[in-house]
């Protein structure tokens, strides 16, 4: 299973790598096929709407250590990573049976924790006055 | 969403792509045959992830083709029952809602997947979740939904012979990956709403 982030880094990885090879061998030898060109353009746009645009490697992974301590399985981990919930509804979505599985001070740390991570982003968020 | 899926194949390099280094031209290839394609009960791949191992290429007698066995690993969109997607809707109709994400399409919440109290308002051609306080809430067109996947559908597609083909026309054709969704647990839903 891949993340949303792992799947735009490997994108723009291949984008990267095709660009090289059309400077070191000339465009014409270069082209990428049509079908895959549409497709990472697509996948591009839809990824830059989700939170995985604003994610890198340090912060996935100090979010994983910290929600290592909560009964998480790993999938919803992965869930919680491609959709950074705010609020306590928008957790309960992700995580079946949330109240019975975590007390109400647990789901309110591991929103702490999300807030966080993401607190960056949501201060610059604040600053523009959104 | 996304899942890692290894395949082996055997490929083809024609005389032509000799010029370009072999793993390039194994790529493109590899990319050309895959990407934004459905594998039959695999899912949507996407792109090459990495390529794994390959066999020595052998020329064939007669073409000068370089045929080499690759084994792979692919990029493939293949939600699991349950995950929870964001997508736009496309479309409404009295059945349900299309929604569609940039790069899919076929995914369908029908009216039962729906929120208890929704209805199809024909005129505006748009569905109403009329909640238990009395507020409408409207499922309007190019509205980011949060939508649960339910079912997978997976449709074979392979061509069948034509003498053995009944009168089925082409329209008939059903898309060869569709998802199920559904949007009836508090959360779900417009984006905006919560």
């Amino acid at each position: 299973m891949l993340s949303n982030y792992e799947v735009l880094a490997h994108i723009q990885d291949v984008k990267q790598k095709y660009k090289e090879e059309a400077v070191e061998q000339g465009p014409a030898a270069t082209m990428k096929p049509g079908n895959l060109e549409t497709v990472m353009k697509e996948l591009v746009d839809y990824l830059s709407s989700t939170v995985a645009a604003s994610q890198n490697p340090e912060t996935i992974l100090k979010l994983v250590h910290r929600l290592a301590k909560f009964p998480f399985e790993k999938v919803e981990v992965l869930m919680i990573i491609n959709h950074q919930p705010k609020s306590e509804t928008e957790l309960d979505v992700l995580i079946e049976e949330l109240d019975s599985r975590l007390s109400d001070d647990q789901i309110s740390e591991v929103l702490e924790v999300l807030q966080g991570v993401s607190g960056a982003k949501i201060d610059s968020l604040v600053a523009e006055g959104l | 969403m996304f899942i890692l899926t290894r395949l082996t194949d055997l490929l083809t390099i024609q005389p032509t792509s000799f010029t370009i280094p072999t793993r390039q031209a194994l790529e493109d290839q590899i990319n050309t045959r895959y990407a934004n394609k459905v594998i039959h009960k695999v899912g949507l791949a996407i792109c090459l992830y990495d390529i794994v191992k390959s066999s020595d290429g052998l020329i064939g007698s007669g073409t000068g083709n370089v045929n080499i066995n690759v084994e792979f690993r692919l990029v493939v969109f293949r939600p699991f029952k349950g995950e929870v997607l964001t997508g736009r809707i496309s479309n409404s109709t009295h059945q349900g809602l299309h929604i569609r994400l940039d790069f899919f399409d076929e995914i369908f919440i029908p009216k039962d997947y729906l929120f208890e109290g929704s209805q199809f308002d024909h005129n505006e051609q748009v569905w109403v979740w009329r909640t238990e306080d009395g507020d409408e809430l409207f499922f309007d067109k190019n509205e980011t939904v949060r939508f649960r996947v339910e079912e997978e559908e997976f449709t074979d597609n392979t061509p069948v012979d034509p003498a053995l083909r009944d009168s089925l026309a082409d329209a008939d054709m059903k898309p060869p990956y569709k998802l199920i969704g559904s949007c009836y647990q508090s959360g779900l839903g417009v984006v905006a709403w919560w």
